[in-house]
């Protein structure tokens, strides 16, 4: 399989504060990779850095290759064909990622025509109405003229999976997509997401820090910490993996089986065998 | 919607009748006596005394409540003592005049401010942020008349490229007869060009000296909500469907951000049309101001209670009209309230 995604030696600096430090890894076309990690360890900066939707604050050094040439992220308006239309995007809160004043169908006929230039109205209605069959959301037509207000939080993070597929891209990114979800409602939104990419061959990069979705979704893994990449390996080979940290984050996993006792923590410090500076 | 207009509506009423009772009030407390203001202090006891009779002053205060609110809605807004004319023609000269220095003061300084915070928005440049901020920091800390005066010595005396403080029109130039009084645009009505752009002209030193003020209000106002709101989580999405910076920033950020600046829009406004007396003295404006300030003195009654009412309704108008958009642009402001 070609790569479709390769990032080399990427770092990425807040001022004094480093959120990635020289990430490398190839992506191949198909691939379900989800990142795991911690709160702060750079999974979401990780996603935005492949956008090119860092803050301008953010220094940024190495190199991200898409389908073998390398992303423009210096280049807003080359970006802008590449967002929507080739890498798609799902952000966590459902709640705040819709303007509170444009109807459920202004965001999606926005969502259509930035990667449609020319298209009619009738085309992207078209559009936004079969997607959000396909994303499972009843009465389709009648609700495109309602608020986010109106719709549930399942339901917006149903209609965000729409918008991102909306310009049929190679490759989604999804940024904690269930997190500000209930766990029925979790369940429902994971499965929409898993139907539509496997159906359209699509790449998924998921960023999380639950565990319970890698099994469901994941053909890689790869586990983050402290801005570093620290394991890269295929789903089967995670109940074996070496490395300590994961074996931590796996052990840290809540299950239905061992009731009763306290749950094991991760210390601040790495565990040991560990070299920080690897 | 309906439900909205028909609840605004009524409070407009009530604070109409809060208004009227206001200027009713107000000026029956001070001290002094209208009709012996009118008539000087050589009138005899008698003089006085049948003038309260024809001013209705000898009256109960209900009663004459009563019959100046009958008489306002009826139009007969009364004479007035001190100057021996008609309330309603007086106000048809002035009202007009101080109606079109506001509006022009307030498009110039609404327009000015939603371009200047666009512009800091979009281009994120140190000069992008600096110059506009300057700008508002100096508008909101000069004085107007200081100003005026300034724009007259530089504009026409040293350059010479506006007129002077001679009033709306320059002597021996007729006003358009028009329906509206507002010069600009009755001259356009009836095709006359020539008056059209000499009333512009005149128009445009004291509209810009009134527009300081609620230029760097509405100027710091907007850019706080428009910088607030480009943190946003949906910006952010939007920027992900490939829509372009710019037009994120119009499309999806101001219809979001601008709502507080209307609300503050309609408030300004109203204040335009109570507040410019200074800068109509400093231009020799022909507007209201100067009438009620002298009517205020010689407690005219009926012209400061008809230009409170009036200024008043033009007042509650506005914000009518701006919550009526703003619940436009905010579905949730629809039903009267936020929800969520």
């Amino acid at each position: 399989m070609t790569a479709l995604l390769e990032i080399k030696e990427l770092s990425v600096r807040f001022g004094a504060t480093a959120a990635l430090r020289s990430i490398s890894f190839n992506f191949a076309a198909g691939a379900q990779l989800v990142i795991v990690g911690e709160s702060g360890s750079g999974k979401s900066t990780l996603g935005l850095s492949i956008l090119g939707l860092l803050p301008r604050t953010a220094e940024v050094i190495g190199k991200v290759r898409f389908r073998g040439a390398e992303l423009p992220v210096e280049d807003d308006r080359a970006m802008n064909r590449i967002r929507g239309d080739s890498i798609g995007f799902i952000h966590q809160d459902p709640m705040s990622a819709f303007s509170p004043v444009h109807t459920i169908g202004t965001h999606l006929f926005r969502a259509f025509r930035a990667n449609h230039p020319g298209s009619t109205r009738r085309e992207a209605e078209a559009a936004a109405i079969r997607l959000l069959d396909e994303v499972q959301i009843s009465r389709a037509r009648e609700r495109l003229d309602h608020y986010p207000h109106q719709y549930s939080g399942g339901m917006l993070q149903r209609v965000m999976i729409a918008a991102a597929l909306i310009g049929n891209p190679a490759l989604l990114i999804a940024d904690e997509p269930t997190t500000a979800l209930d766990a029925t409602t979790q369940a429902s939104v994971l499965r929409v997401l898993a139907n539509s990419v496997s159906d359209r061959g699509m790449s998924l990069m998921l960023i999380t820090h639950d565990l319970g979705v890698v099994a469901e979704v994941a053909t890689d893994v790869a586990v983050m910490y402290g801005g570093r990449l620290i394991q890269y390996l295929p789903i089967a080979d995670l109940p074996a993996a070496a490395h300590p940290y994961t074996q931590a984050l796996l052990k840290a996993r809540p299950s239905f089986g061992r009731r009763g006792h306290r749950l094991p923590t991760i210390a601040d410090l790495l565990p040991a065998g560990w070299d920080a500076d690897a | 919607m309906p439900k909205l207009i028909a609840s605004r509506l009524l409070t407009s009423i009530l604070a109409l009748l809060g208004a009227a009772a206001f200027a009713f009030i107000a000026i029956r407390v001070a001290p002094g006596d209208a009709a012996r203001l009118t008539l000087g202090a050589f009138a005899t006891d008698e003089a006085i005394a049948s003038l309260r009779v024809e001013m209705g002053l000898d009256r109960p205060l209900p009663v004459q409540f009563w019959i100046y609110l009958q008489d306002f809605v009826t139009g007969d807004w009364g004479r007035s003592y001190s100057l021996g004319q008609p309330v309603s023609q007086l106000l048809a000269s002035r009202f007009p005049a101080t109606l079109e220095l506001g509006l022009y003061a307030f498009a110039m300084a609404f327009s000015a401010a939603l371009a200047m915070a666009l512009w800091g928005a979009h281009r994120q440049t140190p000069f992008s942020e600096r110059l506009p901020q300057r700008l508002a920091l100096f508008a909101l800390g000069v004085p107007q008349f200081w100003f005026g005066l300034v724009s007259l010595m530089i504009g026409f005396e040293l350059l010479g490229l506006f007129p002077g403080p001679v009033g709306r029109l320059p002597p021996g130039m007729d006003a358009p007869g028009g329906p509206t009084g507002l010069f600009t645009i009755d001259a356009l009505l009836v095709g006359e060009i020539g008056t059209f752009a000499a009333a512009f002209h005149h128009l445009i030193l004291p509209a810009a000296t009134l527009a300081l003020l609620p230029f760097g209000f509405l100027y710091r106002l907007l850019r706080a909500n428009l910088a607030d709101m480009s943190d946003a989580s949906f910006a952010l999405v939007a920027r992900a469907h490939g829509q372009s910076r710019l037009r994120v920033l119009l499309k999806t950020l101001l219809p979001n951000a601008i709502i507080p600046t209307l609300t503050a829009s309609g408030l300004i406004f109203g204040q335009l049309l109570a507040g410019s007396v200074l800068v109509e003295r400093v231009f020799n404006w022909p507007g209201a101001g100067a009438l009620v300030t002298q009517g205020v003195l010689t407690q005219d009654y009926s012209v400061v209670q008809t230009f409170i009412l009036l200024s008043a309704a033009v007042y509650i108008v506005t914000n009518l009209l701006v919550d009526i958009v703003a619940a436009l642009i905010d579905p949730r402001l629809r039903s009267g309230g936020l929800q969520r």
